[in-house]
């Protein structure tokens, strides 16, 4: 819940500038990429957080991430649009694509719902790679860096402020809807689906909103991704990058929707090359911790936090 | 289609979905009976194939290393049952995502110590023998007889008391309970036979296709598919809907080359708008 | 408490007719599980502002009834007709939003949320702005999220759970989440209140004040329509009673004529001459 006393304003504002100075502050650079990994991770994962919330189990985040990317790379390779335009129709197509599968899906019980997004992982990446079109196995590469004016996006940096701009831009949309009535009713929805149902919530617009809502913000981050990193292959996109992304929410913690991602993918991501763990053992460490969590920490790395500054009182 | 390669398509067919139906049954055990959602089902096959492989090496005879392979997967089974499944057993999301992270430590685990590599396991049953036309693999073969023999196993106790009360838990956990079984005991047992039977299907197939510590994977999209499709708690289901995958992407791989795992996707999807609750499953009475 | 239309709360409707309009109208309503009957071809009335009590024995079909009729279950056959229109085959949302809340058998809350945070929700489906008006918080929503916080205090005052608005519900006792469930479905503004075992497990003081907190309710406009098993409560409580016995309607009249009618006595003693001969 986001009350904001003033303790807890001032904790946000030193976050912010700690985020916000981060470049500057460190200065390996490899750790500044990975903080825009985190911050991306991050968006899909405040999604999947927020479809969690109204008890919708999806394993195809990776699915709208890889939409977004695709369509991002598709429009500025092809088309030859504008990075600043491609970010938000890419997000728009992504939307929409989630709107149609939502009006498909969203009824069906969970674990249609689960296995649904399952198949749709699989589908989508077979069928990417089997389109040529689109680029095949090989992927799409080349995709223009984006630019204002002469200035061309180079440095870290500079991709970091895009990711931290984004990123909030994505946490300000949630934001919004979880403090009016439409977050109560997804807290209610996930509560108590019978009782929410008998107040007269109608839980398949709720849960549209959350999905709908939830592939724009993927494909938004994943059209960034895309501008990012230059090239884009079908197998980063497919079940493997979805099943890992509960793992970030539930170190973070599933209460906490917005804190809990971020908190979680930057563990995720930043903690392994800050202790020098080597790439092979970083999944161990992944693994590892989420069932730590699980068993022992289950509000996650904020709900710890937040019991002891209760107990501390 | 000459009839040569049609037998060899049922063949194929066969040999996949025999072991489909192992690896699914496994699974029917464990969520449909004692309602966990063991998502590191697939990584439990990989370690019957590595367990069964290194034995094989060692010299084992194969019998022995499968029955072995088997223990071994019923025991990690049963460790996963008290450290995991028990403490979040009322949290399906946390226990997902904890199997998750298993699976994660299992596969890389694994890599760490062999490395990414595939491993061959020599066959135990070599050459063929000809019928008529038509060369009949032994090994194939002996895959094929060797699941029928675990699943006539597995048919034969569950036709004993443990296995009556065992079908009662799974289709009815309160009634079954009230009727004095003691349901904490048979969960463990599905849990124990459930990951035996992956063990035993991973180390069956290990000599056909080779063993890395990835092949998991394509197996756990598999075996959701089936459970999902043929109803979860349904054991004939999960029979017949394995056999059925495993002939249809046989012969769709024949034609349509790797378009078969699509189309396999495709008809799930269906499926499960259709008939939500599997085709032998349930009707779950209400939405959650 | 004042009346509530009074406080704009509820939406301008036109005037009520008097006390013999049949808001709840039931027409061979039927619900089968598989060959068995819950509910066979049962016809009910339920008037304006009434307080209708429905008895009957264990399996005697009353939760399925008001599961039929909330929404919960659609029926095998028959009809529901609500304020003259028909909404046997409307999903549960746009009954209440029509005027239909009901409560549980078993406690049904929000068991997270406090007390406060759990009516506020029921109000839900008061509010008229839309989506993006709500997402982007203008002026309208916000006054109408104030207006939804002062009727959930007024309700939680109203029903004497003020005090505890902050606890979270699960940490009720349990007389007061069984009362708590009753503010929930008030706050959605019904006409029809569907309470399901409203007294069970209480002792008789909180027996006694459900009692009148439920006659107070409908003195506030609201038709009652309840399920319940403790005799002394229904007698006292309800203007008619609806009887049931598998699934079937067997007798329907004033406490005075249930109390001696012979099916009914046949059907509950029939009951405990079956319980006794088990013991």
């Amino acid at each position: 819940m986001l009350s904001l006393t003033w303790p807890k304003r001032l904790l946000l504002i030193g976050i912010f500038l700690f985020l916000g100075f981060l470049p500057f502050i460190i200065t390996n650079q490899y750790l500044v990429h990975i903080f825009i990994l985190a911050g991306l991770e991050s968006i899909v994962v405040i999604g999947f957080v927020a479809q969690y919330q109204v008890r919708l189990l999806t394993f195809c985040t990776a699915t709208f991430w890889g939409l977004g990317a695709y369509s991002s790379a598709l429009l500025s390779t092809q088309l030859n649009i504008d990075f600043w335009f491609c970010l938000p129709l890419a997000g728009i197509i992504t939307g929409f694509i989630a709107l149609i599968m939502g009006l498909l899906v969203v009824r069906a019980g969970w674990i249609t719902f689960l296995m649904i997004s399952v198949v749709m992982s699989e589908v989508f990446v077979e069928a990417l790679g089997h389109i040529s079109a689109l680029g095949g196995w090989d992927g799409i590469s080349r995709i223009a860096r984006p630019a204002i004016g002469s200035y061309v996006f180079f440095s870290k940096a500079s991709y970091y402020y895009l990711t931290l701009t984004l990123t909030t831009v994505c946490a300000l949309i949630f934001v919004g809807f979880y403090k009016s009535a439409i977050g109560k009713a997804w807290r209610a929805i996930g509560q108590s689906y019978d009782l929410a149902e008998s107040v007269g919530i109608n839980i398949f617009k709720y849960r549209m909103i959350v999905y709908v809502t939830a592939g724009f913000t993927t494909g938004l981050s994943g059209s960034l991704f895309a501008h990012y990193f230059g090239f884009i292959v079908p197998q980063q996109f497919g079940i493997a990058r979805s099943v890992y992304i509960p793992i970030n929410a539930v170190i973070g913690g599933l209460d906490f929707a917005i804190s809990g991602p971020v908190v979680g993918s930057i563990i995720i991501r930043a903690i392994p090359e800050l202790l020098r763990i080597a790439d092979k053992y970083q999944p161990i460490f992944e693994g590892a911790m989420i069932i730590l969590c699980s068993l022992f920490f289950r509000k996650g790395v904020i709900g710890v936090l937040a019991r002891l500054r209760t107990r501390s009182r | 289609m000459g009839l040569e390669v049609f037998f060899q398509l049922i063949l194929n067919g066969l040999v996949l979905g025999s072991n489909y139906v192992l690896v699914a049954s496994g699974f029917t055990l464990v969520y449909g009976t004692a309602k966990v959602f063991n998502f590191a089902h697939g990584h439990f096959y990989m370690l019957g194939a590595f367990v069964y492989g290194g034995l094989i090496f060692l010299g084992v005879p194969w019998i022995l290393s499968l029955i072995i392979a088997g223990f071994t997967l019923g025991l990690f089974g049963l460790i996963t049952w008290h450290a995991i499944f028990k403490p979040l057993y009322f949290d399906v999301f946390l226990t997902v995502a904890c199997t998750i992270g298993l699976g994660l430590i299992m596969v890389n685990g694994l890599i760490v110590v062999i490395g990414e590599k595939d491993i061959i396991v020599p066959s135990i049953f070599k050459g063929s023998f000809t019928l008529g036309t038509t060369t009949i693999s032994l090994e194939k073969l002996s895959i094929v007889l060797i699941s029928l023999g675990v699943m006539l196993a597995l048919h034969r106790f569950l036709n004993s008391k443990i296995g009556k009360a065992l079908e009662a838990t799974t289709v009815d956990q309160e009634a079954a309970s009230l009727q004095g079984i003691n349901t904490g005991r048979i969960f463990v047992l599905a849990i124990i036979i459930g990951s035996a039977l992956a063990g035993i299907a991973g180390a069956i197939m290990v000599t056909y296709l080779t063993a890395q510590p990835n092949m998991g994977f394509p197996i756990t999209t598999m075996f959701l598919c089936i459970v999902v499709v043929a109803g979860h708690g349904s054991l004939k289901g999960a029979v017949i809907i394995g056999l059925l995958f495993g002939l249809v992407r046989s012969f769709v791989f024949h034609y349509l080359g790797t378009w078969d795992y699509v189309i396999i996707m495709v008809l799930v999807a269906v499926i499960m708008y259709i008939r939500p609750w599997g085709i032998w499953g349930f009707e779950f009475r209400r939405r959650i | 408490m004042g009346c509530w239309r009074g406080l704009g709360l509820v939406p301008d409707e036109e005037p009520l007719e008097g006390f013999w309009v049949a808001i709840l109208k039931i027409e061979k309503l039927s619900k089968y599980f598989g060959g068995l009957a819950a509910i066979d071809e049962v016809d009910l009335e339920v008037n304006e502002l009434e307080i209708r009590g429905i008895i009957g024995p264990n399996g005697a079909g009353k939760t399925t009834l008001f599961n039929v009729i909330s929404g919960l279950l659609l029926p095998t056959k028959g009809k529901v007709i609500f304020k003259g229109e028909p909404i046997t085959q409307l999903p549960t949302h746009s009954r209440v939003e029509r005027g239909i809340a009901r409560t549980f058998q078993l406690t049904n809350l929000f068991s997270e949320l406090t007390v406060l945070e759990n009516v506020y929700v029921g109000y839900h489906r008061n509010y008229r702005q839309g989506i993006v008006s709500q997402f982007l918080h203008t002026p309208m929503a916000k006054n109408e999220y104030k207006i939804g916080y002062q009727r959930a205090m007024e309700i939680l005052r109203f029903m004497g759970l003020s005090s505890m608005q902050h606890v979270l519900a699960k940490n009720l006792p349990f007389g007061h989440q069984r009362i708590l469930a009753v503010c929930i479905a008030l706050a959605a503004n019904p006409s029809l209140l569907m309470l399901d075992e409203p007294v069970a497990g209480m002792n008789p003081e909180e027996t006694m004040m459900m009692v009148e907190l439920i006659r107070q309710i409908r003195n506030q406009s609201v038709t009652i329509l309840l399920v319940e098993h403790d005799m002394a409560a229904v007698m006292n409580l309800c203007e008619k009673i609806s009887v049931f016995d598998y699934g079937k309607k067997i007798a329907e009249g004033s406490p005075e004529e249930i109390k001696k009618d012979k099916k009914v006595i046949e059907a509950y003693l029939g009951t405990e001459e079956k319980n006794s001969c088990n013991a």
